[in-house]
């Protein structure tokens, strides 16, 4: 009955809450004690005493106030529940390797069940911590360390009973470099005792891997170089292994390396390429049955191969100052490599007679070493680059011209650069007017030699072609570019010419001088022959461009900045070509698209809209076509799907199929590999000195011990009862008998 | 491919002659610029005027090399003065001392040598330790501070750079070298004390001015010629070609 009175059982061990805040307690009290007050003044008027009408008023508004207070009786106590076992299994896809046909994940629920007892929470992890037991054997990463950090924070301030990890020990989050490599490593702030149950046994694994492949990144022209690696046979100790280098897909070499005790060889090849260009280069090993990690079975790695010097041939037809800055100039490049032939003495030079040609440092013109191709035992393909300085063929080969120029002009078909500069000794003054040389110049020829110079100084002008492109380019600025053209001093004589040939571009031209056609007289320009380029400037006065500006106080930086251009244009840089492609990644994962860059310049160099661009994307699984269309900035963007792991070669076509602009290929790799299993042997040593670091306990593989566990982890559960007192029927009674009471006896003094 | 005949071979070696004294025929360079002369320096004292033993050296090189000049054009200019720069290869001629540059002509004369201009310059006393040697020196010291005048080696380029030349002479045998500042790999500047002009001035019927051997004045010209050379190809000789070639043919 009390109990019911009370709203429930009340324990003496606790105490009285009110509810109500301060300013409400004072309102209640106000307006309890104003009725009261009221009551009283009113009460005068009736027959006899009111004091028992008060009392019992009171004591019902007493009650009253009692219930808006809310009174609550709180009873507070705490209990202790077990600490709890976490246990933590390695989700990574090292986890997956395969060790005697059977995954090495196979091993974890052994080890789950010897770890799990009493209160037992169970995670996964790999780069990151997951709640529950749900494993994928997937993951990219291991980060036991941060595992381990992310289960202090969940149980912060929680002592557990103790720390189960199952893991085959091949942490790539930093814990097992800093357990290993430092001197004295620092424990790791636990919450409990560690026990390691260790999964994956060395001695059950097999696996050929190329673990390692070194190139330098880069290799030069016509130099040995050496593709370099690792080879690593887990269960094939004191085994040969034969050891594929392939280049872009088609095989190079082979070898066969002996393991060492340690499962372990090197392998290298040497290599020379004839030409700069990009390959992929990979190391394979067999795959043999039972291995583990089929996809470490090769590398791939990719290889630049550069000019280590610009071989350069410069002829001069007679020393002059033009020839003396263009040598100052080429000697001065240490990338450079120049060969130069000055014809010192001609058939009119008459005076020689007086001397012996003991006197005389003249040597042989070596002409037809130089102007024959290597497949006939000659030099010229040797050079990257030949200059015609105001130079005649005719006193030396004339007999051999077909043969010579013809040489040279297939010279640079196939890929050569040629340069003539003006002079009296060039274009049609030197009788190239149907020649085989002709056809790969940009300009045509066929003038009357003695109508073909103008000896006029004039200041040339930059075309809108010359203001793109690289070779005319001295600033970066288009205006200061052609302010610079403005201020360079002028020419003093030009080679005329009938005008421009096929597949040229003028980017200085004559500033009233015209071709028969009506078109401004070239002055500087350039062609794309075949796979070669070639340029033509039409005079002999570039040398002013140095002195004049050094007189002005302004270096000879122009001079320089359009011979750089110029060498790097006929060299075919990747920066001159008008038709570029590139993978906007080298190295791709198994299974990522690819993203193409197709970049299309006229051959003034600027961008050209709308034009399109074919292409194949050759890998390991086939071949497949693409086609796009430039945009504004004259870049057409294409996005693969890639099959396979391997050497993918694009190779690009730009323009209509009868009119195409240029080609170009690149080479990117795709790999099968997981960094996460670059390393899968367990690495039982880390697991052992982390336990031993943390006082804890290891298991090896196999065994299947009770783990640590510290009988004082727990928690103290705090619990608190309360029970509202403003609800219980003990108020309200009294609240109704105190009111009640008052009003009657308010009656029977006769009020109201 | 033909085997080279005989003429192929002396066309390769240079060594086509004429007997016939004729000066080469057509102009071969655009416009006169192009093609090579001489710019004497002038001083306000200490040096000298010798445009006729220049003509001489232009007419020398045109006759015996493919080198085009322009014999007639011998200029004088003052080291400051901008035209300079048209005329690569400068000459400074002197028996006296001079007063020091000012300073901003010193520094042009600077940069015309640094990029690409050349200058001879000829004591034509005699003595070795003449006022005009000891003002050249002072000025090149005060161009060059960090590049002493050196002793140009006997397999130097200027020695074979047309002619094969044992030791320079001019009027006078001098110490037998030359002396060169060296920037880079090449002498810009180079300084005889053997009065290379006196050896070769001429009066206007082509007879040396002044006393000297035959023989000797043969080996200025030669000296004067392989200057042009030196001038216009700078280290060519020494490209690998050719030391390999004269040294096969017992030359070197």
């Amino acid at each position: 009955m009390i109990q019911w009175l009370l709203g429930g059982p009340l324990s003496t061990q606790g105490h009285l809450e009110l509810s109500a805040s301060t300013p409400e307690l004072v309102g209640i009290s106000v307006g309890l004690a104003a009725v009261l007050v009221l009551a009283g003044i009113s009460g005068r008027k009736g027959r006899g005493t009111p004091l028992w009408e008060l009392l019992s008023l009171a004591a019902g508004l007493l009650a009253v106030g009692m219930a808006m207070a809310r009174p609550t009786w709180v009873e507070s106590a705490g209990r202790t529940e077990p600490g709890v076992l976490a246990i933590l299994i390695d989700d990574s896809h090292s986890m997956s390797v395969l060790e005697d046909g059977q995954p090495r994940s196979s091993q974890v629920q052994a080890a789950l069940d010897a770890a799990r007892v009493g209160r037992a929470e169970v995670y996964t992890f790999g780069s990151q911590l997951g709640v529950g037991e749900l494993t994928t054997y997937q993951q990219a990463g291991t980060d036991l360390g941060g595992a381990l950090r992310a289960l202090q924070d969940r149980y912060a301030g929680e002592r557990l009973a103790g720390i189960v990890v199952i893991t085959d020990g091949l942490d790539r989050g930093g814990l097992r470099q800093s357990v290993m490599s430092t001197q004295s490593p620092r424990p790791v702030d636990l919450a409990g005792p560690l026990t390691v149950y260790q999964v994956g046994d060395a001695q059950e694994l097999n696996d050929l891997a190329v673990v390692e492949i070194d190139s330098g990144g880069y290799a030069f022209q016509d130099a040995p170089f050496t593709i370099s690696g690792a080879i690593q046979g887990a269960g094939y100790a004191g085994r040969s292994v034969p050891v594929i280098l392939l280049e872009d897909g088609q095989e190079q070499g082979a070898q066969m390396v002996t393991l060492d005790a340690q499962g372990q060889a090197q392998v290298s090849f040497e290599l020379e390429r004839e030409r700069p260009g990009r390959h992929i280069y990979e190391l394979k090993v067999p795959l043999w049955e039972g291995d583990a990690v089929p996809g470490n079975n090769s590398l791939p790695v990719a290889v630049n191969v550069v000019r280590d010097k610009i071989r350069v041939l410069q002829v001069c037809g007679g020393p002059s100052f033009d020839e003396k800055f263009l040598r100052l100039f080429l000697k001065q490049d240490p990338a450079v490599d120049l060969v130069s032939f000055f014809i010192l003495r001609t058939p009119d030079d008459v005076n020689a007679s007086e001397y012996r040609s003991q006197e005389l440092s003249l040597i042989e013109f070596p002409y037809i070493t130089l102007f024959t191709r290597a497949d006939r035992d000659g030099e010229l393909d040797s050079f990257d680059l030949v200059v015609f300085q105001d130079f005649d063929y005719a006193p030396y080969f004339a007999r051999e011209q077909a043969d010579l120029l013809g040489e040279i002009a297939d010279y640079v078909r196939d890929g050569g650069a040629f340069v003539m500069l003006g002079g009296e000794r060039s274009f049609d003054k030197g009788a190239y007017d149907g020649t085989p040389l002709e056809d790969i110049l940009p300009v045509e020829l066929g003038l009357d030699p003695e109508d073909s110079t103008d000896l006029e100084r004039f200041q040339p002008t930059l075309t809108p072609e010359g203001q793109q492109h690289p070779v005319t380019r001295l600033l970066g600025q288009s205006e200061d570019n052609s302010l610079l053209w403005q201020r360079l001093p002028p020419l003093d004589g030009l080679n005329l010419s009938a005008g421009l040939a096929p597949d040229s571009a003028a980017l200085l031209v004559h500033p009233t001088q015209t071709t028969a056609a009506g078109d401004p007289m070239p002055v500087l320009a350039v062609r794309e022959v075949g796979e070669g380029r070639s340029m033509a400037l039409m005079g002999d006065s570039s040398w002013r461009w140095v002195m004049s500006e050094a007189a002005a106080g302004n270096g000879n930086q122009a001079y320089l900045r359009f011979w750089k251009n110029s060498m790097r244009w006929l060299m075919q840089d990747r920066d001159g070509q008008r038709v570029r492609v590139d993978a906007t990644r080298d190295n791709l994962g198994i299974g990522e698209p690819v993203r193409l860059v197709a970049r299309v310049r006229d051959v003034g160099f600027e961008a050209m809209e709308g034009i399109p661009v074919r292409g194949t994307l050759q890998g390991p699984g086939g071949m497949q076509s693409f086609e796009a269309t430039t945009n504004a900035a004259g870049e057409a963007v294409i996005e693969l799907e890639t099959s396979g792991s391997g050497s993918f070669t694009v190779q690009v076509e730009a323009g209509k199929e009868s009119q195409v602009v240029g080609r170009d290929s690149t080479s990117f790799a795709v790999s099968a590999r997981d960094p996460e299993l670059d390393e899968i042997l367990p690495d039982s040593a880390f697991l052992q000195a982390f336990a031993a670091l943390q006082q804890g306990r290891y298991y090896g593989p196999g065994e299947l011990g009770a783990p640590l566990l510290d009988p004082e982890a727990g928690r103290v559960v705090d619990e608190q009862k309360q029970t509202p007192l403003w609800s219980a029927p003990i108020l309200a009674l009294l609240a109704g008998l105190g009111l009640g009471g008052s009003w009657l006896l308010r009656r029977r003094r006769g009020l109201r | 491919m033909s085997r080279p005949s005989r003429r192929h071979f002396l066309l390769r070696a240079g060594a086509v002659v004429g007997a016939t004294l004729v000066l080469p025929g057509a102009a071969l360079a655009l416009g006169d610029v192009s093609q090579v002369d001489v710019v004497e320096l002038q001083l306000p004292k200490g040096t000298l005027s010798r445009p006729g033993a220049w003509r001489t050296m232009l007419y020398e090189v045109s006759r015996s090399t493919s080198v085009v000049t322009q014999p007639d054009q011998v200029v004088q200019s003052s080291p400051g003065d901008l035209a300079l720069f048209e005329h690569p290869f400068a000459v400074l001629t002197g028996d006296g001392a001079f007063d020091p540059l000012p300073e901003t002509e010193l520094e042009q004369l600077k940069r015309y040598l640094t990029y690409g201009g050349f200058l001879y310059i000829d004591d034509t006393t005699g003595v070795e330790d003449s006022e005009f040697s000891r003002s050249v020196r002072r000025l090149l010291k005060r161009m060059f501070p960090t590049r002493p005048l050196q002793q140009l080696e006997r397999s130097h380029s200027l020695y074979r750079a047309f002619f094969l030349i044992d030791r320079p002479v001019g009027r006078v045998l001098g110490p037998g070298y030359l002396e060169g500042i060296k920037l880079g790999s090449i002498f810009p500047v180079v300084f005889g004390q053997i009065d290379l002009s006196g050896a070769l001035e001429r009066t206007e019927s082509g007879q040396s001015l002044r006393a000297v051997p035959e023989r000797q004045r043969r080996e200025a010209v030669k000296l004067a010629v392989n200057l042009v050379l030196y001038a216009l190809t700078s280290n060519y000789k020494q490209d690998q070609a050719h030391v390999k070639q004269l040294l096969e043919d017992n030359r070197l």
